[in-house]
C-alpha cells in the first residue's frame, strides 16, 4: 500500500516508521476526536447512545473479520455464530456461576478462540467459496447446538437472560455506563488491528492473501498463520459477543443468523476491504442507511399507497442491497479508497499528482 | 491513524445527528389544562422477520382502532397516536427501538411489545423505567418473576394445560377405558420448549387417563415432515398437538400429515394461531376440518354475520377501511385490537379513576394489576389471577366448514409457572395446581 | 420396520428432488462463473409469487407456471447484464456478495409488491396419491420429483445435444479458447444464468405445492448447497445425486434419530465432504499453479 504522507515527512529510521501519530495537527485531531467521543454520553439523548454502543460492538466484531477477510484472504460467513459463542459463555458464567464480568471474559475469548480455531482446520485444505461453505456449516450448527442441547444452561431457544453486569463495583445499568466498556474496548481493538497490520505477522497475512502459494514459498507457514487469523478473528467475536450480552441483557439463538454475517461482511465490502478505517467507516455508512430507510420508509410507504407498516421492513433489505451492489460496481475499493483519494486531492490541489 | 480516529468520531457525531429525538413534539404532561394535546401508544413488533406474514394485519388494526377512538372523541378528550417500530424479530433492534420509546416526553405510561421474546431484553429495563408492557404471546421468563410485563394470551405452557384439562375431558367421553396416547409435535421454536416442557410434563401426571408417548421437535423450514410423521406414527398416538403457524411450517404439517399412517388414526389438535383463519390460506380448509384446540381469539368471519356482536363491531371497523387488504381479514387483525384494546381500556380506566394529569406509567399499571377480569369490547374476555401477570382465560375452538368456530365457553387455564416460583411469596395456593 | 425403512427413503428420494433441482440450479452457474449465487432462494419465490398472482387471476397452472419461468428467465438475464457482467475480471467474493445484494434486493422488492401475503395453490395437480403396499407417496411430491428428473434430463441433453450446450461447456472449460473458436462467450454467459433462474423458478413453483407460498419457501437455496458440494460443484449428474442423498439424510434422520436434527444433517454432510472429499463425488480435483 502506498502510503501518501503530507509532504516534508519522510521516515530516516525504523523509530520513526513506527509513529502512528506524526504531526501536531494530527495529535490535535486525535485528542480532539477522543475528546468529542468520550463526552457523548454528555449531550446524546440514551437512544442515541444505543445506537452509538450497537456500533461499537458490530465494529469489534467486523474488525476480527477484517483482520481475517480483509487481511489474510479467508472468507468467513460464520461470524455472527462465533459471537454468539461469546455471548452464550459469558451469560452462562455469570448467570450459572456468579463469574465477574472480567473473569468470565478471558474464559469467553478462550472458548470462543479455541471454536474459531476449529472452524478454521478446513482452511488449511480448501479455500475460497470452498471455505466460506465450511464457515456456513458452523453457522447454521452452533445456533443448532445452543438451541438444542444442554437447554438446562443454554435455555434452549429462549436463551438467557442475564442482569445488568457490574464491573469495579459499578452497575452498568445504564447505556452511557455501558458505552464506556464498550467504547474503550473497542478503540484498543482497533489499536491492536491498526499494528498487527504493520507487524510481520500483518505482512504474512497480506502475503497469503495475495498468493497462498508464492507466500508458502518465501517460508510462511500457512498452517500457522492461517489458524492465527482465524484465532484472531474469534477472539474480537467473543469480545463482541461478551459485550453484546452485557449490553442486551438477552441472548437467544436465532439472534446470530446468516443475515447478520453477510451483514457484516457487507459492511466491509461498503467501507473498503483490508482496511481499518474502512471497516469503521462501512459500520457506521450502514447503520446510517438503514435508519435513513426508516426515516424515510413511512412518507414513502403513504405516497406509494401501500397499507401501513409494509414499506419500513421491505425498504431496509432493499437499501443493504443496492448499497452493496452499487459499491461492488462503482467503487470496490469502498469508502476508505474514496477518503484516501479525497485526502490525496486536498494535499496536492491545485496539482493534479 | 488519527485521521481514522477523526473520521470514525466526526462520522459519529454527524450520524448521531440526524437521529437525535425527533420523535415526539414534547407536550409537558400537566400542561394549563390539566390534559396533554395528545398520548402517544407505542408498539413495537416483527414487521419484517418470520413471523411477518401473521403481524402486519396488526399495524392496520392499530391504525383502525386508534382512528376509531378518535373519531369518537379520544380518551376523555384527549386524542391518541399510535407509533409502531419494526424490530425484525432481533432483539438488538427491539432495544433501541425501547430506548427511543423511553425517551419521549413524557414517558410513555403503557407499551405494547408484540413480540414476547423482545420483551425478555426489556424486562429489567422496563421496571426500572416503570412502564407497564403488555405482550401478546409471552415466553415463561418474561413474566416469571413477575415483572411490568402484562400478556393478552396465556402463557404457552398454561394453554397446554388448559389443552389437556379439555383433552382429559373429552377422552373420559369415549368411554375408554385405556389412558389418551398424546404426541406432542412442534417446530424448534422458543413456544414449543415450553409446551413440551417439564411443567407441562409434570401436570400430565395429574390426568389420569393422559399419557404422553411422544414429544418431537421439528425444522420449520422443511419441505415435508413425512418422515417425522413416522416417526411419530410409531408411538400410536390418539393425539396431536403442536403449534401449527404458516411461518412453523403448518402446510408442511397438514400436508404430510395426510399421506402418513397417521391419518384417520390420530386427531390433529393445534393452539393459538394453528386456529386463525390465517391457516386457511397456506393450508387446505378440508384438512383443518375437526381440528380443535384452546385459542384466546374469536373468528373474524367473511360478511356481515359474525359470532358476536363485538365481532360484529371489529368486521365493521376493517370493512370501514378500504385500504385493508383481504388477506388482513382473520386473526392477525382481531388479536391487535385486543392487545391494544387492552392497552386503551387501561388507559382510559387509569383517567377515570385519576384524571389525566397524574396517568403515569404507576398508575396504569396498579390499573392492569387489578383488573382479574375484563370483558374487551364484547370480543373476548381477558383477566389474570392475584399475582400473576399472564390472562388464564381461553376458549376451545374448532374449524368447522373452513372456518374456525367458537366449541366451548371461556375457561380458566391452570397455572403452569415454573416450580421455583410456586410458593406463598408470588401467590400461590397450597392446594396444587391452581386455577 | 422394513416397511417404515422403505417409506423414509423414498420420503428422501421425493424432497431429494427439490434439492437436486436448486442445487442444478447452482451448479450450472458455478460451471460457468465460479460463483456461488446466494440469491437463488429468492428467484424461486419470484417464481412462486408470479405464478401465485397469475392464477389469482384465473389462469390455470399450465399458463401461468411457465409464464412465471419466463419471469425468472428476465430476472435472471438483468441479473446477468446488470451486475455478475461488470463483476468479471474481479475477485469472486465481489460477484458472490452481489449474488448476496440480489438476495436482499428481491426480498424487500417481493415484499413491496405482495405485501406479505401467504396462501396456497388453489389448482389440484392431477393423479393421486400412490399406494404401494404400507408405502405412501404423495401426489404433489411425485410431480415435484418428476419435474425435478424432467429438468436433469432437460439440461443434460442441452448440454450434450445443442450447440449452446456445448458453447457454454467449452467456454466453462477455456474462456479465451472458446472465443477463440468462434462461440459467443458473452452471450453463452447469459444464456447461463437465464437457464439457472428458469430452473429456479421451476423449482419455487413445485415447492409452493408443499409450503404453501410464503416467503419461508427461500430458505430451501441455502439447503442446496451441501447437496453440491456433495456432488461435486460443477457436475451435473453430481448435484442431482448430492440432492437425493441430502434428501435420504434429512428423512432418514428425521425418521431414525430425531426430527430437531434433521435441520443439521445437510450442514453435517457437508463438514464430512470439505474434510474428506473436498472435490465432491463427482468433482475433478483441482491443482492450482502459480
Amino acid at each position: 500500500m502506498s502510503v501518501d504522507r503530507p509532504g516534508g515527512i519522510y521516515n530516516q529510521n525504523y523509530a520513526q516508521e513506527f509513529i502512528m501519530v506524526r504531526t501536531g495537527t494530527q495529535w490535535v485531531f486525535l485528542l480532539l476526536a477522543l475528546v468529542i467521543l468520550f463526552t457523548l454520553p454528555l449531550y446524546v439523548p440514551g437512544s442515541v447512545l444505543n445506537t452509538v454502543n450497537f456500533i461499537g460492538i458490530t465494529l469489534i466484531a467486523v474488525l476480527g473479520l477484517q483482520i481475517l477477510f480483509g487481511l489474510t484472504g479467508q472468507i468467513s460467513v460464520g461470524q455472527s455464530a462465533f459471537v454468539a459463542v461469546g455471548a452464550y459463555v459469558i451469560a452462562i458464567l455469570i448467570r450459572e456461576l456468579q463469574f465477574s464480568f472480567w473473569a468470565a471474559l478471558p474464559v469467553a475469548i478462550i472458548v470462543t478462540a479455541i471454536i474459531g480455531l476449529i472452524a478454521g482446520l478446513p482452511s488449511l485444505r480448501v479455500k475460497g467459496f470452498y471455505l466460506a461453505m465450511a464457515t456456513l456449516a458452523a453457522q447454521v450448527i452452533i445456533p443448532w447446538i445452543l438451541a438444542n442441547t444442554w437447554t438446562k444452561i443454554t435455555g434452549g431457544t429462549t436463551g438467557i437472560s442475564i442482569k445488568a453486569i457490574s464491573i469495579f463495583g459499578m452497575l452498568l445499568d445504564s447505556e452511557a455506563k455501558l458505552f464506556f466498556l464498550i467504547w474503550l474496548i473497542a478503540l484498543f481493538g482497533l489499536y491492536f488491528a491498526v499494528n498487527l497490520r504493520r507487524s510481520r505477522t500483518g505482512r504474512a497475512f497480506i502475503a497469503i492473501r495475495d498468493n497462498e502459494l508464492a507466500a508458502e514459498v518465501m517460508g510462511i507457514s500457512l498452517y500457522r498463520y492461517k489458524l492465527l487469523a482465524f484465532m484472531i478473528c474469534s477472539i474480537y467475536a467473543g469480545v463482541a459477543g461478551a459485550l453484546w450480552a452485557a449490553w442486551s441483557r438477552h441472548i437467544a439463538p436465532e439472534q446470530f443468523t446468516l443475515h447478520q454475517s453477510v451483514l457484516w461482511l457487507g459492511m466491509l465490502v461498503v467501507g473498503g476491504m483490508g482496511s481499518n478505517a474502512g471497516a469503521i467507516m462501512g459500520v457506521i455508512f450502514l447503520t446510517l442507511v438503514d435508519d435513513f430507510g426508516k426515516a424515510i420508509a413511512g412518507p414513502l410507504g403513504q405516497l406509494l399507497g401501500m397499507p401501513p407498516g409494509v414499506m419500513a421492513p421491505a425498504l431496509g433489505p432493499v437499501l443493504f442491497g443496492s448499497v452493496i451492489i452499487i459499491f461492488l460496481l462503482f467503487e470496490p475499493r469502498g469508502l476508505a479508497h474514496m477518503w484516501a483519494v479525497f485526502k490525496s486531492f486536498y494535499r496536492h490541489n491545485p496539482f493534479s499528482y | 491513524m488519527p485521521i481514522v480516529v477523526l473520521v470514525m468520531v466526526l462520522t459519529i457525531v454527524i450520524g448521531c445527528a440526524p437521529a437525535a429525538p425527533t420523535t415526539t413534539p414534547a407536550k409537558p404532561a400537566v400542561s394549563e389544562a390539566q390534559k396533554p394535546k395528545e398520548f402517544v401508544l407505542w408498539a413495537t413488533q416483527d414487521l419484517s422477520g418470520p413471523m411477518a406474514t401473521g403481524t402486519l394485519p396488526n399495524t392496520a388494526a392499530m391504525n383502525d382502532l386508534v382512528k376509531w377512538v378518535n373519531d369518537n372523541g379520544g380518551i376523555d378528550g384527549v386524542m391518541i397516536r399510535a407509533e409502531i417500530i419494526d424490530t425484525r424479530y432481533e432483539s438488538s433492534l427491539a432495544l433501541s427501538a425501547y430506548s427511543k420509546i423511553r425517551e419521549s416526553v413524557p414517558r410513555p405510561a403503557i407499551y405494547v411489545c408484540g413480540i414476547g421474546r423482545d420483551a425478555l431484553a426489556l424486562k429489567d429495563r422496563i421496571a426500572e423505567d416503570k412502564i407497564p408492557t403488555i405482550v401478546s404471546s409471552p415466553i415463561t421468563d418474561a413474566i416469571w418473576p413477575p415483572s411490568w410485563i402484562f400478556s393478552f394470551s396465556p402463557s404457552w405452557a398454561d394453554l397446554t394445560g388448559g389443552y389437556l384439562d379439555w383433552l382429559s375431558n373429552e377422552w373420559a367421553k369415549t368411554g375408554q377405558s385405556r389412558a389418551c396416547r398424546l404426541a406432542i409435535f412442534n417446530a424448534n421454536m422458543a413456544a414449543a420448549q415450553e409446551m413440551q416442557g417439564a411443567e407441562v410434563l409434570e401436570y400430565v401426571k395429574t390426568k389420569k387417563n393422559i399419557e404422553i408417548v411422544a414429544t418431537e421437535l421439528y425444522d420449520p423450514k422443511s419441505l415435508d415432515l413425512s418422515s417425522e410423521m413416522l416417526k411419530l406414527s410409531q408411538a400410536n398416538p390418539d393425539y396431536m398437538y403442536g403449534y401449527y403457524h404458516p411461518g412453523t411450517g403448518a402446510a408442511a404439517v397438514f400436508k404430510s400429515y395426510s399421506t402418513s399412517p397417521l391419518a384417520g388414526k390420530t386427531k390433529i389438535s393445534t393452539v393459538l394461531w394453528g386456529l386463525n383463519s390465517e391457516i386457511a390460506m397456506v393450508v387446505d380448509p378440508k384438512m383443518l376440518e375437526g381440528v380443535k384446540g384452546p385459542h384466546v381469539l374469536p373468528p373474524l368471519l367473511p360478511g356481515k354475520t359474525q359470532v358476536s356482536k363485538g365481532m360484529e363491531w371489529v368486521a365493521n371497523l376493517f370493512d370501514a377501511n378500504p385500504s385493508n387488504p383481504p388477506q388482513y381479514r382473520g386473526g392477525g387483525y382481531t388479536s391487535a385490537i385486543l392487545v391494544f384494546g387492552i392497552a386503551l381500556n387501561a388507559l382510559e380506566q387509569t383517567v377515570k379513576e385519576v384524571g389525566w394529569a397524574k396517568v403515569d406509567g404507576e398508575a396504569v399499571y396498579r390499573t392492569l394489576e387489578n383488573t382479574t377480569r375484563s370483558n374487551i369490547h364484547d370480543i373476548a374476555v381477558w383477566g389474570h389471577s392475584k399475582g400473576t401477570r399472564t390472562s388464564n382465560q381461553y376458549q376451545i375452538m374448532e374449524w368447522k366448514n373452513g372456518v374456525p368456530m367458537p366449541a366451548g365457553e371461556w375457561t380458566t387455564a391452570p397455572d403452569m409457572r415454573p416450580a421455583k416460583f410456586r410458593t406463598a411469596e408470588y401467590g400461590w395456593s397450597s392446594q396444587g395446581w391452581a386455577k | 420396520m422394513f416397511d417404515i425403512l422403505l417409506q423414509l427413503i423414498v420420503n428422501g428420494l421425493m424432497i431429494g428432488g427439490v434439492y437436486a433441482i436448486s442445487a442444478m440450479s447452482l451448479a450450472i452457474i458455478y460451471k460457468a462463473t465460479q460463483v456461488f449465487n446466494f440469491a437463488a432462494g429468492e428467484i424461486m419465490t419470484v417464481g412462486m409469487f408470479t405464478a401465485f398472482s397469475l392464477m389469482q387471476f384465473g389462469l390455470p397452472l399450465w399458463i401461468s407456471a411457465p409464464i412465471a419461468v419466463a419471469v425468472t428467465v428476465v430476472l435472471g438475464l438483468a441479473m446477468e447484464r446488470g451486475i455478475m457482467r461488470r463483476l468479471i475480471g474481479q475477485p469472486i467474493f465481489a460477484s458472490v456478495m452481489a449474488t448476496f445484494g440480489m438476495l436482499f434486493v428481491l426480498r424487500g422488492l417481493q415484499l413491496i409488491i405482495w405485501k406479505g401475503v401467504q396462501a396456497r395453490y388453489e389448482f389440484p395437480l392431477p393423479g393421486e396419491n400412490i399406494k404401494i403396499g404400507q408405502i405412501v407417496i404423495s401426489n404433489d411430491l411425485t410431480w415435484t420429483f418428476v419435474m425435478a428428473a424432467l429438468a436433469v434430463v432437460f439440461v443434460a441433453i442441452f448440454f450434450n445435444r445443442t450447440k449452446v450446450g456445448l458453447g457454454m461447456r467449452a467456454s466453462a472449460e477455456q474462456q479465451q479458447l472458446a472465443q477463440a473458436r468462434g462461440i459467443p462467450v458473452s452471450w453463452i454467459l447469459s444464456v447461463t444464468w437465464m437457464l439457472a433462474a428458469a430452473i429456479c423458478g421451476v423449482a419455487g413453483v413445485f415447492v409452493s405445492y408443499r409450503l404453501g407460498v410464503n416467503y419461508e419457501v427461500s430458505s430451501v437455496g441455502l439447503a442446496a448447497f451441501p447437496a453440491v458440494l456433495l456432488g461435486g460443484i460443477e457436475s451435473i449428474p453430481g448435484a442431482l445425486v448430492g440432492g437425493i442423498i441430502v434428501g435420504l439424510a434429512i428423512s432418514l434422520t428425521a425418521g431414525l434419530i430425531s426430527p430437531a436434527a434433521a435441520t443439521i444433517a445437510p450442514f453435517i454432510i457437508l463438514l464430512i465432504v470439505l474434510m474428506f472429499r473436498t472435490e465432491g463425488l463427482f468433482g475433478e480435483e483441482r491443482i492450482e499453479r502459480i
